[in-house]
């Protein structure tokens, strides 16, 4: 696919001062829905922030759809981008805020009006529409942040933390307006630290620590192509008639490192650092009549395995 | 057709498109700057010279009023000098200037405007000729209900034949553009000052004992300030007092086209400044 089609991040760095921001980020993103996923400081936003233009880098070149960051007259009619801040126009009511920004967008007020009451009623906002934003909920005013970064119709969506906020049927109705948009073939790029939601929502992830990009691509495709990763143990589960047996031959094995019995005496998880020549012995085994397989598979392949391999967080991710 | 190529294809310029955003903006701040509290502040302030007039016009002392005792161009003139040029509306430039853009760094929400469609010198362009708008709209209706107080000893008919037939209007015209031009001058080195400082006291300081103590200034640096070429456009000479470094006023169109020159000269600054801006809330 074309550079002037994805986002293109080339050797970008951005230091503050003797502080990294991000360092050596090497990106293409195509259309769909991207996760940007990193424990709290690891750059997500600086690299957000450098998308939006709203910081230059220190080193390196970004464009999306072929555009360049720094012409924002051509930018931002294709470029929508819901910030962190919790901030507002002091005094504007919901309506207000969304319509105000799109008028300068060149768009004459009918439009304006249309596309105004569109977000609103896409964020499930219209009944509060003319109520001021600072008597907004968290969840509110997330909401009407969303508005206001996706009302032009943007082909490129970055949106920090967009979840932050918003309770559960909320949220579902969002990541559901996500899917739409990507659906639409537009670029949605979503940072967040809610694991379980990004596994689920994403298309591709990025994983970013300490401000280096330690891994992208498709979430069940991730743990295979990263090195890294690989060579930790991974954690596989096995049902089966008799779980001591199998566990008793799977320490006969060189790279298993642990193995762990079900509570219901019906299976067992192990560790292994190489779960193609178990799952071939399983498959022997199975064929030899030495025991009845029920189920077998990896434990830990999801978004938050990888993640708690690649940026080693002390504490497990909420 | 792809994105970049569509980018390519349009017009450089599109002047329609281009007047509807910026008069978004305009639309945008004139709502900011006269729908707030900092309206009414500005307003309180624009009252304060039609107060003193007031006052001066019509409390008599010794049976006489001040402005009737004095005479009323002169007492104008120095209410105008001291009170108006000298303190309301240098501070309410300040004021509203220097809030341009500091104001919405510290409500953070300048990232708004800079995720729009708009040239980022637009953006300093726009805010600023709102606020010089809205300022002078303030100012001038100060100025110019003030200067009809002076009428009060002659009455109505006073004042239509000195507006009309003596120099009455040539005089408040001149107060008028004055006014503009101080918003115009104050106001282009304000947005600048907003845009470096964070706290405007020590350079709104500085400039203030600049431009309050120009008249001892040597003759080269008296022409470094602002209200040298406004007092320069004043209907009614006054004296600066025995200690004062004497000059002859420039020119009336050195001192307009000086002060408009030196407000597009802040502004290309501004200007500069903001397209390499950074939006790093925290550390403001």
């Amino acid at each position: 696919m074309s550079d002037d089609r994805n986002i293109v991040i080339r050797d970008v760095s951005k230091f503050y001062g003797d502080v990294l921001g991000v360092n050596r980020v090497d990106l293409e993103i195509e259309p769909g829905i991207t996760s940007l996923v990193g424990p709290n400081g690891s750059g997500k936003s600086t690299l957000m922030n450098l998308l939006a233009g709203l910081l230059r880098p220190t080193r390196g070149e970004i464009s999306i759809l072929g555009l360049p960051v720094t012409r924002p007259q051509d930018l931002f009619r294709r470029f929508g981008y819901c910030t962190q801040y919790d901030s507002f126009p002091r005094g504007a009511t919901g309506w207000q805020f969304v319509f105000s920004y799109l008028l300068l967008h060149g768009l004459d007020r009918g439009e304006a009006e249309r596309l105004t009451a569109r977000a609103l009623e896409r964020v499930g906002l219209v009944d509060s529409a003319h109520r001021r934003i600072a008597g907004y909920s968290k969840g509110m005013r997330q909401r009407i942040k969303l508005a206001q970064a996706i009302a032009h119709g943007p082909q490129v969506m970055v949106l920090d933390e967009p979840l932050n906020g918003l309770d559960p049927m909320v949220r579902a109705e969002t990541i559901e307006l996500f899917r739409q948009l990507a659906g639409e073939g537009q670029h949605v790029l979503i940072s967040s630290h809610i694991l379980h939601e990004v596994d689920l929502l994403s298309d591709r992830v990025i994983l970013i620590s300490n401000g280096y990009i330690v891994a992208e691509g498709e979430v069940p495709g991730m743990r295979a192509e990263v090195e890294e990763v690989r060579e930790q143990p991974l954690q596989v589960f096995v049902r089966c008639d008799r779980p001591q047996w199998l566990a008793g031959r799977a320490f006969e094995l060189d790279h298993v490192t642990e193995v762990q019995l079900h509570d219901d005496g019906g299976g067992l998880h192990l560790r292994t650092r190489d779960a193609d020549r178990f799952l071939r012995l399983v498959a022997e085994l199975v064929a030899e009549g030495g025991v009845e397989v029920e189920a077998v598979g990896p434990a830990d392949s999801d978004l938050q395995a990888v993640y708690r391999y690649l940026v080693h967080e002390e504490e497990e991710p909420s | 057709m792809t994105v970049a190529q569509e980018t390519a294809v349009r017009p450089r310029i599109d002047w329609a498109l281009l007047a509807r955003q910026v008069g978004g903006l305009v639309r945008l701040e004139l709502r900011r700057l006269l729908l707030t509290r900092r309206a009414v502040i500005l307003g309180l302030a624009s009252a304060v010279p039609v107060a003193i007039v007031l006052l001066v016009g019509s409390i008599p002392i010794g049976g006489q009023t001040v402005l009737e005792r004095f005479g009323n161009r002169i007492v104008y003139e120095t209410i105008f000098e001291t009170v108006f040029l000298g303190a309301i509306l240098f501070f309410g430039c300040l004021y509203v200037f220097f809030n341009l853009f500091r104001g919405e760094i510290l409500e953070r929400s300048l990232h708004y405007l800079l995720l729009t469609p708009l040239r980022r010198e637009l953006v300093v362009a726009a805010k600023y000729v709102s606020a010089v708008a809205a300022v002078t709209a303030l100012f001038m209706a100060s100025t110019v209900f003030s200067y009809m107080l002076i009428y009060l000893p002659v009455g109505f008919s006073g004042a239509i034949e000195d507006l009309t037939a003596g120099p009455g209007g040539r005089h408040l015209v001149a107060y008028l553009g004055v006014t503009l031009l101080a918003c115009i001058g104050y106001g282009s080195l304000f947005t600048l000052v907003g845009m470096v400082f964070r706290n405007p006291i020590v350079p709104a300081g500085a400039l203030y004992v600049w431009e309050m103590l120009h008249f001892l200034l040597p003759p080269a640096l008296k022409k470094l300030s602002v209200i040298h070429y406004l007092k320069g456009l004043l209907p009614v000479p006054l004296s600066d007092g025995p200690f004062a470094v004497v000059v002859e006023p420039p020119p009336a169109a050195v001192s307009v086209l000086g002060l408009l020159a030196f407000a597009a000269v802040v502004l290309a600054v501004t200007a500069l400044i903001i397209r390499r801006m950074e939006i790093r809330y925290t550390e403001d």
